[in-house]
């Protein structure tokens, strides 16, 4: 689910930048006014390590094989530090094996770190009376709100000479594609927040 | 300039990062298929000076596929005067010229950034944003990423092996005992990061690690100036 490099046009490539400058310069703000900022970097570092990685785990769903992107985990398990590691993950995906692209880094933060926020926000809202929807949902959610930001930036950029029928309609099958992942995802987050709930409850939100 | 153009590999990092960063750009901002030749041989002479370490051309194989593709079925989709008819299918020539210029930028950019930046150690590559004054909390981020990423592969890979051993369920039944098995991994790996970061901190490690702060050299110079010309002739030409 990332943009590579060379497909946008510039203009749209130096907004994304600017949208993710504001967007971490935010988070860092919030996260500055943490306790002790530097005693969560292990744990940020930990996630974003998970995320790097789990780009290169294959998950073998009959009869094709996944792709984990885990933003709603890294939503719920972060909070605000879910933008600098999405944006460092991002980065080093680019920079060492030619994954999304340097150019894209902005654009394909502005699709990540939204959903990542949004699931927080939903888990915090179910959480306390449903733990185990919350924790689906927010697993799910993530692949569906990153799957409709990247529609909505490739709908913006793609080149004039396509027709915007045939658009549609492949971005639509890309989405509808997208579903088998949700579901992946959203039992996958499911399992880990079960379990981190059972064996180490101080590391969920409100544990 | 002419030490610059001659040893890439032998320049600062924060250099390599910012020619990373301007090429990476220049080359987003081509618009005229006609740069299509232009934009890859400039990929390919800096290829050719940075000295890519092995396992470049590995890294170029998804993105290759990609721009593969792009050429073959973008055009596809274009309206347009045909350039061949396939039955019902025509491939369009105007999104064709538009396809290939789409994927020479990305071939270009993506063989220019891990020429330049996957070959620099870790250390040195962090070093390098630091002396770009990116914020030292991305930094010390970045930092532990790369040093937990290889031991959370290792574990990983140890973890679905002995699952596996032991005959776990496939498919769609396997995805809970694989959201438990990350569970196990995350609380293990947590443990010892913050170990690591505590002994960190307990040596002194309390302000990011040292920027790369070394005085640029002409051929720094030099290189960011012939790159900044080449980012702004890609960018403003227009045959």
């Amino acid at each position: 689910m990332h943009l590579p490099d060379g497909l946008l046009p510039f203009e749209l490539l130096v907004a994304g930048i600017g949208g993710a400058t504001a967007l971490t310069a935010l988070a860092l703000a919030r996260i500055r006014r943490l306790p002790d900022p530097p005693s969560e970097i292990p744990r940020a570092a930990m996630l974003t390590a998970v995320f790097f990685a789990a780009s290169t785990i294959a998950l073998p769903v009959p009869p094709t094989s996944v792709h984990l992107v885990l933003t709603g985990l890294l939503g719920v398990l972060l909070g605000w530090f879910a933008v600098p590691a999405l944006i460092v993950g991002l980065f080093l995906q680019a920079v060492l094996f030619g994954h999304g692209g340097i150019t894209t880094l902005g654009l394909n933060l502005l699709i990540l770190a939204p959903s990542a926020l949004i699931c927080r926000f939903i888990y915090d809202l179910l959480a306390p009376r449903f733990p185990d929807m919350a924790a689906g949902v927010a697993g799910a959610g993530g692949v569906v709100l990153s799957v409709a930001a990247f529609a909505a930036i490739v709908l913006l950029g793609l080149p004039a000479g396509v027709s915007p029928k045939a658009e549609s309609a492949v971005l639509l099958a890309s989405a509808l594609a997208y579903l088998p992942l949700a579901l992946v995802e959203g039992v996958v987050v499911f399992s880990i927040l079960r379990a981190l709930r059972h064996i180490e409850p101080g590391l969920l939100p409100r544990g | 300039m002419a030490e610059a153009v001659r040893d890439i590999a032998a320049l600062a990092p924060r250099t390599r990062v910012l020619l990373a960063v301007i090429l990476a750009f220049g080359a987003a901002g081509t618009r005229h298929p006609a740069m299509v030749p232009i934009l890859l041989a400039l990929a390919l002479i800096i290829v050719a000076l940075a000295r890519p370490p092995s396992g470049f051309g590995r890294k170029l194989r998804a993105p290759g596929l990609l721009a593969l593709g792009i050429v073959a079925f973008l055009p596809l989709f274009g309206a347009g005067p045909a350039l061949i008819q396939l039955g019902p299918l025509s491939y369009c020539a105007d999104t064709a010229a538009t396809a290939s210029l789409i994927a020479a930028r990305l071939l270009a950019i993506v063989a220019m950034v891990l020429a330049l930046l996957s070959g620099l150690p870790d250390l040195h590559l962090i070093a390098g944003l630091r002396g770009l004054r990116v914020p030292i909390l991305l930094c010390d981020l970045a930092l532990l990423t790369l040093r937990y990423q290889h031991d959370l592969r290792v574990e990983l890979g140890r973890a679905r092996l002995a699952r596996a051993l032991r005959g776990g369920r496939n498919g769609w039944r396997a995805l809970p005992d694989f959201g438990a098995m990350l569970a196990v991994l995350i609380l293990r790996t947590l443990r010892r990061s913050e170990r690591v970061w505590a002994a960190m901190r307990a040596r002194g490690y309390h302000n990011g690690l040292g920027a790369d702060n070394v005085p640029l050299r002409v051929a720094d110079f030099g290189a960011i100036t012939l790159a900044g010309l080449a980012a702004l002739s890609l960018i403003g030409l227009n045959p």
